[in-house]
């Protein structure tokens, strides 16, 4: 009779080998199983081969949009998910370094499955009081690393890219840029940027053309020559006095959209999306939807199809769908709703307690789950 | 070639890594993967009769056999039944399936399954 083999027998490439066959859930399990599989599975080179043998088409992937407001009663700020699926429990995670009544934690930018937030004393605006500090964090797999201080406390408007290549076995590199509030009318503006390549925040100032204030113009910036690199008037039909307009990204391209309607008392309020094209040459707006209101339906919540083709609906954008370039997101009233462009449809995704702040879309965030948890590098891997 | 490495294999004494009881199961299995290579089903049949009849231990002996004689179909497909074993298994199932104590702190468990706690739902009784 032979003596069963151990697994400790098994090497590490083996036991690997099978843990890729699983799911992301039991492979996130398997941490708990022993300590070598702990720190096997919260390795680099695990992250990397676990996503490539699951690579998928990236339409496919599950994705949640996060929507950020504060309760005014209880003066408390809350995060929504509209998304039930189990992983998308963990979004709302802070690392306990920051879990004190005296700390308020917001986002500020998403990019992928990475978060921007910001830690502040209560009552101080992000990254403009003392002891602000800014850090990224992958909510699924709770890896976090706080970024150094930054030039300036000041309120700003922030931005965040990151790029991670499975395939190179390349490690993350993200930036991190502010723009931090300017009055008046100015050609110049000064940006802050975090490269996560070098550990370092680096201050620039952004130059514009002259005139630029004058047009109601796009300008695009490249943190990774810290200069302004193309200006884009926007699109001819929109209208600039009329409605929210609202910019964001869909599988890769640049879009902006306008809702005629809301707040302004308009007859056949519509929405129009306008996609970037020949960015490289200039860049061109294409009318891509111009949707009525009252053509708009819901099979399932027809009173919505109700609501809309009354007069002066309340309808906002809230965000572009990261991957289908059919969707976007409204908030109709009190309620999340995603819209087919093509198909004309609606859909309710979930309630929301307040509409105040998302009318321009500036705490709506999208999250994007890949086949594994992008690695955040430079943070001590603890088992306790 | 798959079958230089098995005569390779009979030609070395010396070898510890693969025993006579696995290279019976191993062995046939490329004229078995040849013959049913398009027929999803019978490989899941032949997946299952694998997991009643080999107790773990064996198991990962064949995952090992077949890394040893460089048999990559061989290899994918163990690793892939017992990975179908273990999915959606409680942390201790996965222990017992593969010998394995916990050699965590006292702590340091409960900590993790707090921190993972989304990844706890939903798991199959044992």
């Amino acid at each position: 009779m032979e003596v069963g083999m151990k697994i400790e027998d098994l090497p590490i490439s083996l036991l690997s080998e099978i843990l890729y066959r699983l799911d992301l859930k039991s492979t996130m399990r398997c941490k708990s199983v022993a300590r070598q599989w702990y720190y096997l599975i919260s390795g680099l080179s695990f992250a990397n081969d676990f996503g490539r043998l699951h690579a998928s088409s990236v339409v496919d992937r599950p994705f949640a949009l996060l929507l950020h407001y504060v309760d005014k009663q209880i003066k408390k700020r809350h995060l929504l998910v509209t998304s039930e699926e189990l992983e998308f429990k963990s979004l709302t995670y802070i690392p306990p370094i920051y879990q004190h009544d005296n700390i308020e934690v917001t986002v500020q930018a998403s990019c992928n499955d990475l978060l921007l937030c910001c830690a502040n004393m209560v009552g101080n605006d992000a990254g403009s009081g003392p002891m602000s500090e800014y850090y990224v964090i992958n909510p699924i797999s709770r890896q976090w690393t706080a970024l150094p201080p930054m030039p300036q406390l000041a309120r700003a408007r922030d931005g965040f890219i990151c790029w991670y290549d499975t395939a190179l076995h390349k490690q993350l590199s993200y930036r991190v840029m502010r723009i931090p509030e300017f009055k008046g009318e100015s050609a110049e503006f000064g940006v802050e940027i975090f490269s996560s390549d070098t550990g370092k925040w680096t201050e620039s100032v952004g130059l514009c053309p002259q005139g630029f204030h004058s047009t109601d113009c796009l300008v695009g910036f490249d943190p990774n020559t810290s200069k302004c690199c193309q200006f884009f008037e926007k699109p001819v039909e929109l209208n600039p006095s009329h409605g929210v307009k609202r910019l964001g990204l869909c599988h890769g391209t640049l879009r902006i959209c306008q809702i005629s309607g809301f707040p302004y008392k308009v007859a056949d309020p519509c929405l129009r999306v306008w996609e970037l094209k020949d960015y490289y040459e200039g860049g061109k707006w294409n009318l891509e939807h111009e949707l009525y209101f009252d053509k708009m339906v819901s099979e399932k919540s027809p009173r919505l199809t109700e609501y809309l083709s009354k007069k002066y609906p309340t309808v906002a954008l809230l965000a572009y769908h990261p991957n289908d370039r059919e969707i976007v997101y409204l908030m109709i009233k009190f309620k999340v709703v995603s819209c087919n462009l093509r198909r004309k449809t609606l859909e309710v995704v979930c309630d929301i307690p307040t509409a105040d702040y998302f009318y321009h879309g500036c705490n709506v965030f999208t999250f994007v789950l890949p086949c594994w948890p992008t690695p955040i590098p430079f943070q001590a891997e603890k088992a306790t | 070639m798959k079958f230089c490495t098995v005569k390779q294999y009979f030609d070395d004494e010396n070898n510890n890594n693969v025993t006579n009881g696995i290279a019976t199961t191993v062995i046939p299995l490329p004229n078995k993967h040849l013959k049913i290579k398009a027929n999803n089903k019978e490989m899941e049949q032949y997946e299952q009769e694998l997991l009643r009849n080999v107790m773990p231990q064996e198991l990962t002996k064949l995952i090992l056999a077949a890394n040893y004689l460089n048999f990559k179909e061989a290899l994918d497909f163990f690793c892939r039944t017992v990975a179908n074993a273990i999915q959606n298994k409680s942390v201790d199932y996965v222990r017992k399936f593969f010998g394995l104590e916990s050699d965590f702190e006292p702590g340091e468990e409960e900590k993790l399954c707090k921190e993972f706690a989304w990844s706890f739902e939903g798991v199959d009784e044992d």
